[in-house]
């Protein structure tokens, strides 16, 4: 009986150590989610903010990629963030449409988890006269 | 060591009367680990959503990213939209979101419940209702 009680206890910790380790997985999907989708709606802000007022395309560029590094490392958990990579394309209604791929890595009960996800953001061009 | 036949039957009634007794608690803590997994998979699903919910203002492709949650896969959801996209939702149109489930083993619970989590969001792409809501105005 002990021993039978004992194989339990092992199963339904297995299960729960099992549990916990998917439920932290998804957390943390959607958080590199939830980032990349920040950092590319901040860079194109930022980027489309430039552009209008007359800055030179290597200034955008570096501003885009700066913003995108600094938001999308600062909605991810502390040590976690690996690298964002932010690329950016314009079109005749589109003044910058920027994607943001962010790389993370996790270690814990979740890990060792490498996880990207690449969000995208958009600013329109203003109506003409 | 040998035990006396008395005993035997003693030891061999405790087992009848444990092993239920034991494989019952064993069942409850399995339904407790996934019904406190199924309600942290809720919530994750009801943000996934809302977040596609934001890009796409379609609700089946809120419901399909709600359920790409690991936990919440093979388990029936139950989602509700206020207002749903039946109703015209336009850019900044605040919409909730509900999403429901069971639980893997909803069943070995003593009461029936569904765990469920609420998520309020914003319009941000009108996706296939653009043109209604260009021809509605401002």
């Amino acid at each position: 009986m002990t021993a039978l009680a004992a194989v339990m206890l092992v199963a339904i910790a297995i299960f729960g150590a099992g549990a916990a380790r998917l439920a932290f997985q998804d957390v943390e999907r959607l958080e590199v989610e939830e980032a990349s989708l920040e950092a590319a709606g901040a860079a194109a802000i930022r980027a489309g903010a430039l552009i209008v007022g007359g800055a030179s395309d290597f200034d955008v560029t570096a501003a885009m990629r700066d913003e995108a590094n600094a938001v999308s490392a600062a909605n991810i958990t502390r040590g976690t963030w690996q690298a964002a990579n932010a690329t950016r394309t314009s079109s005749s209604d589109v003044l910058i449409l920027v994607e943001v791929t962010v790389t993370v890595h996790y270690e814990g009960l979740a890990g060792p988890l490498d996880l990207s996800a690449t969000r995208r953001a958009q600013v329109r061009r203003p109506p003409g006269p | 060591m040998c035990r006396r036949p008395d005993e035997r039957g003693q030891a061999l009634i405790e087992f009848a009367l444990g092993l239920p007794l034991l494989i019952a608690a064993a069942l409850l803590g399995l339904a407790v680990i996934d019904a406190a997994t199924t309600q942290e998979a809720v919530e994750t699903g009801a943000r996934r959503g809302s977040l596609t919910l934001a890009a796409s203002n379609v609700d089946v492709q809120a419901v399909a990213a709600a359920n790409d949650t690991s936990w919440l896969r093979g388990q029936r959801l139950a989602a509700g939209f206020v207002p749903s996209d039946t109703a015209l939702r336009c850019l900044g149109t605040p919409v909730t979101l509900t999403i429901g489930a069971n639980g893997h083993l909803g069943f070995l619970l003593p009461f029936q419940r569904t765990w469920s989590a609420t998520v309020t969001t914003v319009i941000e792409q009108e996706g296939p209702q653009r043109d209604r809501c260009a021809a509605a105005g401002p």
